[in-house]
């Protein structure tokens, strides 16, 4: 898609960017409250996929019992479905509140 | 660990836990520990989860398999942060990933002749006196290391001795792995991943061998060893939550709950590189590397007890037991502590600064 030079000068703003580099740097510095909602909407995800599980935990652990491929399959989607919702969730979290905080302190030597 | 997996053939019969508040809280407690460490060094989740989760009642091998399916995920994310942070090099993680294997597989051939030759108290035995051997000689290897950098010496410096000469031998070909910033031969990148897959096979934690060859020999950053490590753990990870949810052995709700303390510290610890010198990160490592040596140290005489060598009661072999369980658990929540302790003396200067920033705003205002 050709990217005419009004859209270009506005989404790169006053200074002289690229449009890319302007998306990674307003994805880089979000709003603390952007984040914060983002964050909590990735956990809320988190907490659905959990509710499933625990909620029909008999048919689960029945299936993981199967000694079949149905049974890697289901655990290793499930593992990397929640390990990116809540790490995701997580990771934005901690984006907007600790790594910001300690943002001044950022240290590295080698 | 970044190492692959081995199921025994008679394992335990499979008995799926009663699932009580106590038990999540307590699975979680455990993650947080074990992802902090992951986080923070690229490795030391394992040796300590395992036994912890044990001793909440789970049967072994199904605490093995809850812990390596739960890495899977933990590396893909915690590797991906640590990317974010210029800490993974990829192309080392897959050179040195088929030497892992190769190595994995040589330890396992050998595991199974101590095995049989000597029935499981010897190969106990041989696990902890290699343990003991191995842990001792990277302990005091990078011990001092970090009392050359406290003296002022440069934290990328030459350590000198063996692992300098090593590094120096440059036998072609030679390969420059851009993240790591090295240059180094393809044959010693191949020869730490054996190390590292030889005694992850061997005594389970590859992680601790791995990320101190990754710095001493290759000459790669601290930083970038601890991402890199956990890159390699993705595919072991993999292999493991493959196997062991084949064979019945995966709990999902142990994993799930390991999960939501594992990734908040496996998080928390990757932030925490940032604001740390590499040293520190050696000096954590090295730390939790020699409780966890004492550890197999002390329990070597239950062994021998065990194999008829010396003669020991049951009281001294528990008592024995409870004193390796101290140094086992005590290493992870030493680690743990130190990191959380120097995270919050970044975040109390953090604010100083701000204040005092603020605080010359308005006075000239």
């Amino acid at each position: 898609m050709k990217i005419s030079e009004k859209e270009k000068k506005d989404s790169a703003g006053s200074l002289d960017l690229e449009p890319s580099q302007h998306k990674t740097i307003k994805k880089e510095y979000e709003s603390v409250t952007t984040g914060i909602i983002k964050g909590l909407f990735y956990i809320s995800l988190t907490a659905v996929v959990y509710f499933l599980i625990f909620s029909n935990a008999e048919k689960v652990l029945a299936l993981l019992t199967t000694k079949n491929y149905a049974a890697p399959a289901f655990s290793m989607i499930t593992v990397v479905l929640v390990a990116y919702l809540l790490g995701t969730g997580i990771n934005k979290l901690i984006k907007v509140t600790l790594e910001r905080a300690l943002e001044s302190q950022k240290l590295r030597e080698e | 660990m970044a190492g692959a997996v081995e199921i025994p053939a008679a394992a335990e019969a499979i008995k799926f836990l009663a699932m009580t508040p106590k038990t999540g809280l307590s699975l979680v407690g455990i993650g947080f520990v074990g992802g902090l460490l992951s986080g923070f060094l690229g490795s030391g989740g394992a040796f300590i989860m395992t036994p912890a989760m044990m001793s909440l009642g789970i049967p072994g091998i199904m605490a093995v398999a809850a812990n390596i399916t739960h890495k899977f995920g933990k590396a893909i994310m915690g590797s991906k942060k640590h990317g974010e942070f210029g800490n993974v090099d990829r192309k080392m993680g897959v050179v040195m990933i088929i030497a892992l294997f190769a190595g994995v597989q040589v330890a396992v051939m050998m595991q199974k002749g101590v095995l049989q030759k000597l029935g499981p108290a010897g190969s106990n035995l041989y696990i902890s006196l290699l343990f003991v051997a191995i842990l001792t000689w990277v302990t005091l290897f990078m011990y001092r290391d970090i009392r050359r950098i406290q003296k002022g010496g440069s934290e990328t410096g030459g350590s000198g001795g063996m692992a300098e000469k090593i590094r120096n031998l440059n036998i072609p070909p030679i390969i420059h792995f851009k993240v790591a910033n090295v240059r180094t031969s393809l044959w010693l990148a191949l020869l730490v991943g054996f190390a590292t897959g030889f005694l992850a096979g061997s005594i389970g934690v590859g992680g601790f061998i791995g990320v101190p060859a990754m710095i001493y020999l290759l000459g790669v950053p601290t930083y970038v060893a601890a991402g890199t490590e956990l890159f390699l753990a993705i595919f072991s990870g993999a292999q493991g939550a493959f196997l062991y949810s084949l064979y019945g052995y995966v709990d999902l709700r142990i994993t799930l709950f390991l999960y939501v303390g594992s990734l908040l510290g496996v998080y928390i610890g990757a932030v925490g590189t940032r604001v740390v010198r590499g040293y520190q990160i050696k000096l954590v490592m090295t730390s939790v590397i020699a409780m966890v040596m004492l550890s197999r140290l002390v329990i070597v005489p239950k062994y021998l007890g065990e194999m008829g060598t010396i003669a020991l009661s049951k009281g001294a072999s528990d008592i024995i037991s409870a004193v390796s369980n101290v140094f086992l658990f005590g290493s992870g929540l030493l680690g743990s502590s130190i990191i959380l302790f120097w995270m919050f003396q970044a975040l109390r200067r953090a604010k100083t600064e701000k204040a005092y920033q603020e605080g010359s705003v308005s006075v000239k205002a």
